[in-house]
């Protein structure tokens, strides 16, 4: 195995070690090693998603009968059905703004939060910090009755706003813990000498804080988007009009109500699954950057 | 537990199409219940919900009160959204219910109507006579009710939460017409012996999807569905009831339920492959597919089985057949309440609720509804079913019991009170399909189980 | 409540943690200086207000009531609660002849998932991000195909491994065509008792993997070089190198993936729900899925305050290992 393995972008410019100049026999069996590896859990990472669309794309009798990966007489058919059962565009746009609105939201609310307690100083901000993190372990099933009982008193039960909040106010651990630490990143410095040049303090949010903080505010809005996306649990119990089904759900409507085929099931989850894949793909650039941060320090 | 538990509502929604779907959009909506002509029902069956607003049609024209139907499912939900609208009493005007379960439960909360006083002998002779009571709290529902943690606490003797819309019962072999033909067999076993002949046969013939299928994902419906109608013909009825009982002398762990459970067990060569992890719709599904060539369900299966595509004609049904020797050789499946029609306290039009009632319960309404939602009406049909609800619905009616030796799966009353029949299948389900263990290891298993729920009744 | 939490780095961090070093001394107590940090305490309430309303309005009530419910004997549908006292937790830990052997059984498959999961997902997650780091081309294409898992991680995913698991499903093909037919499962992966769970760990493990390869892999790549530099020069082999250098400069991200790990595995049970339903038998009954069993799919028995006082339970036990978890790695680093 090469010493390459261990290289850093920053170690690249060091001195080349003595193993790595010849390219020797070994090094090339441990190269194709790693590459065996590397293709190997490839593979196992794409794996579901082979054997989804391997489905979506059979028909109905071919798919009872298992096991092949290449369907023998693909089909288009059960992708069009379902696409038009699922109501696709309708549970769509609803997944869509309950994802956006949840997102826009975590990312408002808590890096407001979390500047107050990586920079400001203000009573009670450890006890307020730290009852933040404690509700990390806080099993959502504990909470999932009571929040039923109360959004019903609200009167917001079943509607959007009913599952915005819940999963606003639960990420809010995460978001605290994560943003908190990458404002700390921030040098006081700069918020200092803008100060004296006399911008408030929202100025100093705005255009010092909230920009360094880039990445890790994408990384935070990527880890709410994604699980946001899926969502299940709560969705299930607290939605009943299909009108503002989301995904999962009309996916999991679809599964209970007319007990559908593995070809029909996999098309479905293959229509899920696509948006929220092109939209990590869209972002993760970012989003890596953004754990990286997140890390540093 | 009462004798039909909430997956056959999860059966029922199966039942549910695309049509459904568009019928609940327009069904949904709207806040309803302010108005005194408009009334709001809830009801966890999806499948009931274009033959309720069929029938909710008809209601308005003759009364001029509108009805709103909106489905709830699944029963997670349900439940959960009754308990919240019953706090801030925002129930609706009418529910359906699953008979002698959530009408006791919810009617000891407060929640429903006492309908004793309404539902008078006129009403009730609409019914059978086997399902008329159904919905009535009965001395042993309330003597129930005193046992510490009791579901249905509040109830008192003689008060009726519910009157029953749809009845059928469990314990019904489906087996493929043509397949059984093949290997010679046109009638129905007799026997549990002749029926593991057949199922040998047809295994032996056609070893790839000539199994037995039944939804283990469930797993009381191995115990309710097949083991308990098999044990109580076989065994007779107090025998039967013992074996639920602390005695270790008659209990599932003496003689009796290790002879049971041996005779059960002789079905374990014959599953299909990976039926312990099958949902009941699955199950049904793989026979309807014909993957599998008997399938274990109850009355609501047939429909179930047309809806995916099987042919009701190639459909050989029999209740589950007691063993050679058995103490009730001919036993019968007699029938019970499935689901009912509760009026709650919320309603702003009692008397429009109960009007709404009483015209489902009107036998012409309920064959309409029958044939609409593929559900067994609890009315007499008369002599020939087939006519009033159809010849599907028809031989299902006609196949009922109503001999005072028929198994009667909704009495439960000699279970425990914490009884949890999903457990007691699971236990059940490691003796088969799991195959681990032998009948006596499976009798002391479930013995033990059963006793824990005495204890902590008598805790 | 916490529908949607996810994994996260520096779990262990203060709010001050890493700013402290650039804060000065305290200033001095002038008048001017004390009202400018009146003021700054007035910015601080006024940004934290959103997070503290809505958590006041969702959380406090949720969490509230949770507690108090786990005191209580409750259907959800009587007017009153039945006041227990500790009743329910006696219940759960020893005292009830139905409930207690049930929460034994499951603390049991609850308790292999728990080490299996983390120490799984670390032993596959680490090497991963250790030899992706190494390689130059196709590496932003590898890292999106291995974080696709934990994209798409939810219903969709789970129906996608119950269709491969199934007894004519993928596995069972792919174990017979490569002549490894003896391993192969006629009942389905998840229709025997013994490799339900295994199958269901490993599944998670798939989904746990992403995460923690990229929190692995940001460590690799923040590392000060110089460490290893120093370590080569020592005559250091790559392996020794991995092991005494690279290894325990990451154990803070260790931690934190572990303890992440450890929370999931203890109180999730959504794959449990969809994909085995504590089945077969009760093979996969694990403490989460117990919890929502007792408070949603128990037949209207009153038992929605044994399942809240279950919740508890996870909750304390959750805390217990996280602070030992905390001190363990503290102690090895």
């Amino acid at each position: 195995m090469s010493a390459s393995a261990v290289s850093t972008p920053r170690r690249a410019t060091g001195a080349p070690s003595k193993e790595r100049a010849p390219r020797n026999p070994r090094t090339i069996i441990s190269r194709s090693v790693v590459g065996l590896l590397l293709a190997l859990y490839a593979a196992i990472s794409l794996y579901p998603f082979a054997w989804m669309v391997s489905a979506a794309f059979k028909d109905n009798e071919e798919v009872l009968e298992g096991g092949h990966l290449i369907p023998r007489n693909p089909t288009l058919q059960t992708f069009s059905d379902t696409w038009s059962q699922l109501h696709f565009f309708d549970y769509f746009r609803n997944s869509l703004q309950v994802t956006l609105l949840t997102t826009v939201l975590v990312v408002v609310v808590y890096a407001a939060a979390s500047y107050a307690f990586a920079v400001l100083r203000f009573p009670g901000r450890t006890a307020l910090y730290r009852l933040f993190l404690v509700l990390l372990f806080v099993p959502g099933v504990v909470t999932l009755l009571p929040i039923v009982l109360l959004e019903h008193e609200l009167n917001i039960l079943g509607t959007h706003w009913g599952l915005v909040l819940p999963f606003v106010n639960g990420t809010a651990p995460l978001a605290v813990l994560l943003l908190t630490n990458a404002f700390s990143t921030v040098p006081s410095e700069l918020r200092e000498s803008a100060r004296m040049d006399g911008a408030g303090e929202l100025r100093v949010f705005a255009s010092i804080y909230l920009p360094l903080a880039r990445p890790a505010l994408i990384t935070i809005a990527l880890l709410t988007a994604i699980p946001t996306w899926n969502e299940y649990q709560l969705t299930r119990v607290s939605l009943n009009d299909p009108d503002s089904y989301t995904l999962p759900i009309a996916l999991q409507a679809m599964q209970s109500e007319s007990v559908v085929q593995y070809n029909t099931l996999m098309a479905a989850a293959l229509i899920l699954v696509v948006p929220i894949v092109l939209l990590f793909l869209s972002a993760q650039r970012y989003f890596v950057n953004g754990l990286m941060g997140a890390v540093k320090g | 537990m009462t004798g039909h538990p909430r997956r056959l509502a999860r059966r029922s929604v199966a039942l549910a199409s695309a049509v459904t779907m568009t019928a609940v959009l327009a069904a949904c909506g709207g806040t309803g219940g302010g108005s005194p002509d408009e009334l709001e029902m809830w009801t966890f069956k999806q499948s009931h919900v274009p033959a309720l607003e069929q029938a909710a049609e008809q209601f308005e024209q003759e009364t001029g009160i509108t009805v709103k139907i909106q489905a709830i499912t699944p029963d997670d939900a349900f439940l959960t959204k009754v308990a919240a609208a019953a706090r801030t009493n925002d129930l609706p005007d009418i529910l359906e219910v699953h008979s002698n379960g959530d009408d006791h439960t919810f009617g000891g909360a407060g929640l429903l109507e006492d309908l004793s006083g309404v539902v008078d002998e006129e009403w009730t002779d609409q019914y059978l006579p086997a399902v008329a009571d159904e919905g009535m709290v009965t001395q042993e529902y309330y003597e129930n009710s005193l046992t510490p943690g009791s579901k249905w606490l509040g109830v008192e003797e003689g008060q009726r939460f519910s009157v029953p819309l749809t009845i059928g019962t469990f314990g019904i072999v489906y087996a493929n017409r043509e397949r059984l033909a093949e290997v010679g067999y046109t009638e129905p076993p007799a026997t549990w012996d002749e029926f593991i002949e057949m199922l040998d046969a047809v295994g032996q013939a056609r070893p790839d999807d000539g199994g037995i299928a039944n939804g283990f994902r469930a797993p009381s419906t191995g115990l309710e569905w097949l083991l308990q109608p098999m044990a109580y013909g076989m065994l007779g009825d107090q025998p039967y009831r013992d074996l639920f009982s602390d005695d270790p002398a008659a209990n599932w762990g003496s003689e009796n339920g290790v002879a049971a459970l041996t005779e059960y067990g002789r079905i374990q060569p014959y599953w299909t492959p990976g039926t312990q992890s099958l949902s009941i719709d699955e199950a049904d599904l793989s026979f309807a597919h014909g993957e599998s060539t008997f399938d274990v369900g109850g009355t609501f299966t047939l429909a179930f089985l047309e809806a995916n595509g099987f042919d009701p004609d190639n459909a050989m049904t029999f209740a589950v057949p007691p063993p050679e020797g058995a103490a009730i050789p001919d036993m019968g499946l007699a029938p019970f309440a499935l689901t009912g029609l509760s009026v709650t306290k919320d309603t702003h039009n009692k008397e429009g609720a109960l009007d709404w009632v009483r015209f489902l319960s009107q036998t012409d309404v309920a064959q309409d509804f029958a044939r609409n939602a593929l559900d067994l009406p609890p009315n007499d049909l008369g002599p020939n079913p087939e006519d009033a609800v159809g010849p599907v619905l028809g031989a299902m009616a006609a196949s009922l019991s109503s001999d005072e030796n028929a198994y009667h799966a909704a009495d439960t009353s000699y279970r425990p009170n914490a009884y949890d029949s999903a457990r007691v299948g699971e236990v059940l389900a490691d003796f088969t399909p799991l195959d681990r263990g032998d009948p006596a290891d499976a009798g002391r298993n479930l013995a033990n189980l059963i006793e824990s729920y005495w204890s902590e009744q008598n805790r | 409540m916490s529908v949607n939490v996810t994994p996260t780095p520096r779990l262990t961090s203060r709010p001050d943690g890493t700013s402290g070093k650039n804060r000065k001394v305290k200033p001095p107590s002038s008048p001017a200086a004390r009202r400018s940090r009146r003021k700054e305490a007035l910015w601080g309430f006024a940004f934290i207000a959103p997070a503290v309303i809505l958590f006041a309005v969702m959380g406090l009530y949720t969490v509230g009531y949770g507690f108090l419910l786990s005191f209580a004997q409750w259907n959800g549908f009587w007017p009153d609660w039945n006041w227990v006292g500790f009743d329910n937790y006696a219940d759960l830990l020893w005292r009830s002849p139905v409930y207690s052997p049930i929460v034994h059984d499951a603390a049991w498959n609850t308790l292999w998932v728990m080490i299996a999961v983390p120490v799984l997902t670390v032993a596959i997650a680490f090497p991963l991000a250790v030899v992706l780091n190494s390689v130059k081309r196709l590496s932003g294409v590898l890292r999106s195909i291995y974080f696709l898992p934990y994209v798409t991680t939810g219903i969709a995913v789970y129906f996608a491994w119950q269709y491969i698991l199934e007894p004519n499903g993928a596995l069972n093909l792919l174990l017979k065509s490569v002549g490894l037919g003896s391993l192969s499962q006629p009942q389905g992966f998840l229709g025997n008792p013994d490799t339900a769970l295994p199958t269901l760990i490993i599944v998670m493990v798939w989904s746990a993997v992403p995460v923690a390869m990229l929190l692995f892999l940001t460590g690799l790549q923040t590392m000060d070089s110089s460490l290893l530099e120093a370590a080569q020069l020592d005559g250091a082999g790559w392996w020794r190198t991995q092991f005494s250098v690279v290894w325990p400069l990451l154990r803070p991200i260790t931690a934190v993936i572990v303890l992440l790990n450890l929370r999931d595995s203890l109180q999730g049970f959504q794959i449990f729900l969809i994909m085995t339903n504590g089945g077969p038998g009760n093979a996969t009954n694990v403490l989460g899925l117990e919890t929502y069993r007792l408070a949603f799919l128990n037949e209207l028995a009153p038992t929605l305050g044994l399942a809240s006082a279950l919740g508890w339970i996870l909750f304390v036990v959750a805390l217990i290992v996280a602070f030992v978890n905390q001190r363990a790695m503290r102690r090895l680093g």
